[in-house]
C-alpha cells in the first residue's frame, strides 16, 4: 500500500496536485489540491468520495461521468483524470514488492 | 441601479464569515446586491478553498508573526492581507446583474479595480482567469463562488503591501515559477505606491475604489450597514473559520 502524486502547472491556468493512495491496483484514499476553481466546489470532494474504491482501469470513467456536474475553471477534468491515472502508476511502483491485494 | 456600500473593519475570520453569510443571504433575497471594502486587521493570510494548508503556507512563520491563516470557501491562491498595504474588495450580486460565462464575470467585477487604478494614474489590465495587472506584475487576484442565482466575488488590492512578508509567508509552486521564468517576488507582484513612486493613502486607494465599481458594473453605491439578520448569520459562520477542522481539511 503505498501513496504516489502528480502535479501540473495548467498552461494559461493554476496548479493541480493529485494524490492517491492504493493497494492492491484499488485507490482508497484521494486528495485532489490546487489553486482552481469549481463551481461548485463541493463536486470535487464527491470526486474524491466516487473514486475510492475504484480500480486505476476505472478512474478515467469515473472522472467522465462528472461532466455536465461541474464547471472546472482554470484547470481541466481532463487534468484531473490524466494526474489520476499518473499518480497511481507512481503508487504502484512504489509499493513494496509482493505485497498483494 | 443601486447597491449597498460596506466599508467595515474587522479580523479575518469575521470577514470571511461576513462574506459568505451576504452570499447565502442574497441568494434568498435577504440581503441587497453589495460593494464590500474592507481592511483584514491583524494582517492575515487566506489560501484558496482547494489549496492544502501546509503547501500553500509557512505556518512556522506565520505563527512567529501572529498572522492568522484562514481557509477561504472561493477557490484560487493563497494572498496575504497587509493590514497597511492591502484593500479588500466583495462584490455580492445575483448572477443575472452580471455576464453568465465565468471568466467574463471575472473581468466584468475585474473592470472595477482597472477603473480603481485607473483612477490612481495606473493603466492596469486583466489577465484571465482573476489577476489585475500593472506592467505585467501582479497588483490583484481574485477569487468566485457561486451558490443558486448568486455569486460572491472578492479580491485583493495592494497598494503598499510589504512584499518581503509576502514571499516569506506565502508558498509559490516551484512548477509556477519556473513557467513565468522568473525568481523574485519583486518582478511578479507590485503595488500602488510602487508603480507611483510615492506613499498612496488608504482613503485615497479606498475612494478610487469606489468610483472604479461604481463606473464598471454601472451602479450607484450607497453607503449602508449590515442587517441585524446579516450580523447574526456571520456570528454563526465566524465559528467555521476559526476551527482546525475547517482550515486543514486540505
Amino acid at each position: 500500500m503505498s501513496w504516489g502524486s502528480a502535479l501540473r502547472k495548467v498552461r494559461g491556468g493554476k496548479t493541480v496536485k493529485v494524490e492517491v493512495r492504493v493497494k492492491g491496483g484499488v485507490i482508497r484514499e484521494v486528495v485532489i489540491s490546487g489553486d482552481f476553481f469549481a463551481y461548485p466546489p463541493e463536486a470535487i470532494e464527491e470526486l474524491e468520495r466516487a473514486l475510492v474504491g475504484a480500480s486505476v482501469e476505472e478512474v478515467a470513467s469515473v472522472v467522465r461521468s462528472f461532466k455536465g456536474r461541474v464547471q472546472v475553471v482554470g484547470a481541466s477534468l481532463k487534468d484531473f483524470e490524466e494526474l489520476l491515472v499518473e499518480a497511481a502508476r507512481h503508487a504502484e511502483e512504489s509499493a513494496p514488492k509482493g505485497e498483494g491485494p | 441601479m443601486r447597491w449597498r456600500l460596506l466599508i467595515d473593519p474587522g479580523d479575518v475570520f469575521w470577514q470571511m464569515a461576513v462574506d459568505e453569510a451576504l452570499l447565502k443571504l442574497r441568494r434568498r433575497d435577504r440581503s441587497p446586491s453589495t460593494l464590500r471594502l474592507y481592511i483584514i486587521s491583524p494582517s492575515a493570510v487566506t489560501i484558496g478553498y482547494f489549496q492544502k494548508i501546509r503547501e500553500a503556507v509557512d505556518l512556522e512563520y506565520a505563527e512567529e508573526r501572529g498572522i492568522p491563516v484562514v481557509r477561504r470557501v472561493t477557490g484560487g491562491g493563497s494572498v496575504y492581507h497587509d493590514e497597511n498595504g492591502e484593500v479588500t474588495y466583495a462584490v455580492i450580486a445575483k448572477v443575472g446583474e452580471l455576464p453568465a460565462d465565468v471568466v467574463e464575470s471575472y473581468r466584468a467585477i475585474c473592470s472595477g479595480l482597472v477603473e480603481a487604478l485607473k483612477e490612481l494614474g495606473l493603466e492596469a489590465e486583466f489577465v484571465p482567469i482573476n489577476d489585475v495587472v500593472v506592467g505585467g506584475k501582479k497588483i490583484s487576484g481574485s477569487a468566485q463562488l457561486r451558490r443558486g442565482d448568486a455569486v460572491l466575488q472578492h479580491g485583493t488590492l495592494l497598494y503598499a503591501t510589504d512584499l518581503e512578508t509576502l514571499a516569506r509567508v506565502l508558498k509559490a509552486p516551484k512548477e509556477k515559477l519556473a513557467e513565468k521564468g522568473v525568481r523574485s517576488i519583486y518582478e511578479r507582484v507590485t503595488t500602488v505606491s510602487k508603480e507611483l513612486g510615492r506613499e498612496v493613502s488608504r482613503d485615497e486607494v479606498v475612494e478610487a475604489m469606489v468610483k472604479g465599481f461604481s463606473r464598471a458594473l454601472g451602479v450607484e453605491l450607497e453607503p449602508g450597514s449590515l442587517t441585524e439578520e446579516e450580523v447574526e448569520l456571520a456570528r454563526r459562520l465566524e465559528a467555521k473559520y476559526r476551527s482546525r477542522e475547517w482550515n486543514f481539511r486540505r
